[in-house]
């Protein structure tokens, strides 16, 4: 009997990389939450000062 | 079918694997780190207070070393006053047991001599009493002697007054003696002898008496004033006996009266009684007013 080869589709693997973009997209959106949060939204584009 | 190549599946396959890694990596890390700007802030809050806390400390400690300056110098000057005033006082105390001892030394000799003095005060009394009891003796004796005394010179005045009578008498016959001679011999010369009345007195006839005085004419003056004694110038020549009482008058006005305690032949003495008013020398003495 002949090996039969297991073929996936391509929108699997887009899938994958779509699920990775959503994952990496999460990651972001909390880590800018919560630098947002604790140290002010400006801490977004610019360096932290100190309040002397 | 075939346009993704093995590699490029395996690749995508691991690099999802190795984003979603990361990514669980970074949520787990953001999500425990520390919040580091409120540990500053907090830390900057207490810093803050613990500043504003050593700022009053300071000052509290700058206000309470210059109180303590403040009470130090002040007790620095009470202790040099203290000391002044105990140096005084030790000076005092030396002085004052010095005094203490030359009194006591005093003392003791004051004692010895009160001794001395209450034995000799106690002698004096004793010789004092002796001496009142002598002099209360002497007293009685002289009252005595006085009674006695005035009872003799009143006898003695009476005698004194009685000789002038017979000397008076003496003399007026002594007269009517040389008077009868001389008539006797002027009778002689003249007529011869003639017979002789009676010159002398005859025996058994009376004599004839010496004009008395009443005792209500005596009347005399004030000589003398001592005190409550006066001095009258009538005696028992003039009839005063002793305890007769003379009227003073000065004028119409009664003044006293005076009672005769004591009599001389020319004068008398007697003490005031019923003083209206002093007497003085001069003023009239009566025995009748």
């Amino acid at each position: 009997m002949a090996k039969r080869k297991i073929i996936v589709s391509s929108n699997v693997y887009t899938a994958i990389l779509a699920l990775a973009f959503l994952a990496v997209l999460a990651t972001a959106t909390f880590v800018a939450c919560q630098c947002g949060t604790q140290y002010g939204w400006s801490s977004l584009f610019q360096i932290v000062q100190t309040g002397r | 079918m075939g346009i993704l190549s093995t590699l490029t599946k395996i690749l995508v396959v691991l690099l999802s694997l190795f984003a979603i890694f990361l990514c669980s990596m970074m949520v787990s890390y953001v999500g425990s780190a520390t919040n580091y700007k409120a540990l500053y802030e907090s830390e900057k809050l207490a810093r803050q207070a613990v500043q504003a806390e050593n700022f009053s400390l300071n000052d509290r400690y700058n206000e309470q070393v210059a109180k303590t300056k403040e009470l130090e110098n002040k007790k620095e000057l009470e202790l040099q006053s203290l000391q002044e005033r105990n140096n005084q006082l030790a000076s005092n105390l030396q002085k004052t047991e010095r005094l203490s001892q030359e009194y006591q030394s005093r003392a003791e000799s004051w004692k010895g001599v009160m001794t001395g003095l209450e034995q000799s005060v106690a002698s004096m009394l004793e010789s004092l009493k002796l001496t009142r009891e002598q002099l209360e003796k002497a007293r009685a004796q002289n009252i005595k002697d006085q009674k006695e005394l005035n009872q003799i010179t009143a006898k003695l005045n009476e005698k004194f007054v009685e000789l002038q009578r017979l000397e008076a008498h003496r003399k007026m016959l002594i007269e009517q003696k040389t008077d009868l001679e001389k008539q006797v011999t002027d009778l002689t010369n003249t007529k011869g002898p003639v017979s002789l009345g009676s010159v002398t007195q005859i025996p058994g006839q009376k004599a004839q008496p010496a004009p008395t005085i009443t005792a209500s004419e005596i009347q005399g003056l004030v000589t003398e004033i001592n005190q409550s004694l006066v001095t009258l110038s009538v005696g028992t020549a003039d009839g005063v006996k002793e305890g007769m009482t003379f009227h003073i008058t000065r004028g119409s006005e009664f003044l006293c009266d005076v009672k005769v305690t004591d009599v001389d032949v020319n004068k008398c003495a007697g003490v005031l009684e019923m003083v209206q008013q002093r007497p003085k020398v001069g003023d009239t003495a009566a025995i009748g007013l």
